[in-house]
């Protein structure tokens, strides 16, 4: 407490004219946001509320109707009381130093959000205690800069940090820049950053260059090095995202019957569209073929789930299914399903028959015979199509 | 290549689960509403195929998969309102329409595929790949399943 005293007094002797200009017992008169904010931290440093000085200033900034100095109020005194004494006794500091800056040049808006600029930068700033005297004088220099807007002053905060930074991190930017230009500017930039940086440094660039391209060689064998080199990470993702496509499409061929002796993704992929249509064209026809058949069903079908939950359901299908042909009558009904029905059953062949070891082939047959040859199923997919309503 | 295998994983159940669900679904369906009239045919063929899909996707695991959970998602938005059980224009993600400018004939062939495989429309190519393995083998299973009724309920 004695340091801030200490700098109280400094700030008191540079600016002590507007103390006495506007004596604090009428905080409402105070013409300008400036000073009430200057004597409120008055108010504060003599042991009033922390409190009421928040409020006095929010008022005391609804004078001059600029949002974004409200916006840099509620976001200045939190809840925590020490934060709020600190910044109370910055705002001073900035304030005081305000009043300096008010005497140089014209009392504007810009002015007003550069002092809550300096409050919100001060408390983020790890000097406290010894700080705010350089740290005023560098915004200074910074508002004789930057007094032109205020969005040039909001920025100003954003160029002291990177100031603060130093040069690795314009560093970090260019080499960002330069791992975007190509592979034939990269060389030269190589041999400018051996002139520029320390070995050390250098070392890890290369290292961090290095790196991506052996995880590649690793992972993918036939990838070429001087490109995986040479290409940015865009083109390295998008190698591996084209690799597992490819990848997965191998997986496909050996599932799509007849797409094996296909070169070509996109003819490839032509054949698996076909086959899935084909699929849902099939589930349809046999969707109206079983609703033709539905009223049987009806029956025995409780029995028929019974059976067929517990036991393996190839060979008892038929034998069950047997037993419930539908009535003459019905059939008479659905008399136009008859030659798709005939056809099917002749299509197949032996499929029931069959059933029990040999259904997985004869099916690949049959749908191989559809997308091969396409003389007997045309009739078949001719019929489906006829028939089915979409 | 072992973890390619790892990660492409399409096993599907045996066919007796697939025949388990559709037959459920199918008593379920003749519960709800019995059928009465021939004009209805339509109506019922539609029911009959929704069946067919939903028990491939109940049998197929539930919500396991991209595909099985858009299909039954589907089905129950289709539930609430009678509307006919059709393939539906998905959103196009921006991520697709960049990967339309990559590869234009895969891509464009890719998009198609999309249209096919329910729940494709926010897949990455790859993952459609994946699901579409996954999704024919399911669709084959159940063309095997259907024909055996089929053929067990047919006339000689």
């Amino acid at each position: 407490m004695s340091d801030k005293d200490e700098f109280a007094a400094k700030k008191k002797d540079l600016v002590n004219t507007p103390v006495d200009l506007y004596p604090p017992e009428n905080p409402m008169l105070g013409p300008s946001p400036m000073m009430d904010s200057f004597r409120e931290t008055l108010w504060h440093d003599g042991g009033f509320n922390v409190h009421t000085d928040a409020d006095t200033s929010f008022r005391g900034n609804n004078n001059i109707d600029i949002p974004l100095e409200m916006g840099w109020n509620m976001a200045q005194f939190p809840a925590d009381s020490g934060f709020i004494e600190r910044a109370a006794k910055f705002s001073f500091f900035g304030c005081g130093e305000m009043m300096m800056n008010q005497q140089q040049s014209s009392l504007g808006v810009p002015d007003s959000t550069g002092l809550f600029l300096q409050d919100t930068q001060i408390p983020s700033g790890s000097k406290l205690d010894n700080g705010p005297l350089t740290d005023a004088s560098k915004l200074v220099k910074e508002r004789s800069i930057n007094n032109v807007s205020e969005d040039s002053q909001s920025s100003g905060g954003n160029g002291h940090d990177d100031a603060k930074c130093g040069q690795t991190s314009s560093k970090g930017f260019s080499s960002k820049k330069r791992k975007r230009i190509g592979k034939d500017c990269e060389e030269e930039e190589d041999k400018k950053q051996k002139d520029e940086q320390s070995p050390t440094s250098n070392a890890n660039k290369t290292n961090s260059e290095k790196q991506p391209s052996d995880s590649l060689k690793d992972g993918y064998i036939h990838m070429r090095a001087r490109r995986g080199q040479a290409t940015n990470s865009h083109s390295l993702a998008e190698r591996v995202r084209r690799e597992k496509i490819s990848e997965r499409m191998k997986f496909l061929q050996d599932l799509v019957p007849g797409c094996d002796k296909v070169t070509g993704k996109a003819v490839m992929l032509d054949e698996i569209i076909n086959y899935v249509q084909s699929l849902q064209c099939q589930i349809e026809f046999l969707s109206m073929k079983l609703s033709a058949v539905n009223p049987v069903l009806d029956f025995n079908l409780e029995s028929l789930l019974a059976k067929d939950a517990l036991q393996s359901s190839a060979p008892t299908f038929p034998h069950n299914m047997s037993m419930l042909y539908p009535p003459v009558s019905y059939l008479s009904q659905t008399g136009f399903m008859q030659p798709n029905i005939s056809s099917m059953s002749l299509l197949s062949g032996g499929l029931k028959r069959q059933e029990t070891h040999g259904y997985e082939s004869d099916h690949h047959n049959l749908v191989h015979m559809n997308h091969e040859t396409g003389t007997a199923p045309d009739h078949e997919d001719t019929t489906a199509d006829m028939k089915v309503e979409p | 290549m072992a973890s390619a295998d790892k990660l492409i994983n399409t096993d599907v159940p045996e066919k007796d689960v697939f025949a388990f669900h559709f037959l459920q679904s199918l008593s379920n369906l003749r519960k709800q509403n019995p059928f009465d009239t021939p004009d209805q045919k339509n109506y019922r063929v539609r029911k009959i195929k929704k069946a067919a899909y939903v028990s491939m996707a109940r049998a197929a695991g539930g919500s396991s998969r991209l595909w099985s959970r858009a299909l039954l998602r589907r089905a129950d938005k289709d539930d609430n309102k009678i509307v006919r059980f059709s393939r539906r224009k998905w959103k196009i993600s921006s991520k697709r329409r960049r990967s339309n400018q990559r590869a234009p004939v895969v891509e464009e062939a890719a998009e198609r595929l999309r249209n096919l495989v329910p729940g494709g429309g926010g897949m990455e190519t790859s993952k459609l790949m994946e699901e579409t393995a996954h999704y024919i083998k399911c669709l084959s299973m159940q063309v095997k399943v259907m024909q055996c009724l089929v053929d067990g309920l047919s006339p000689k």
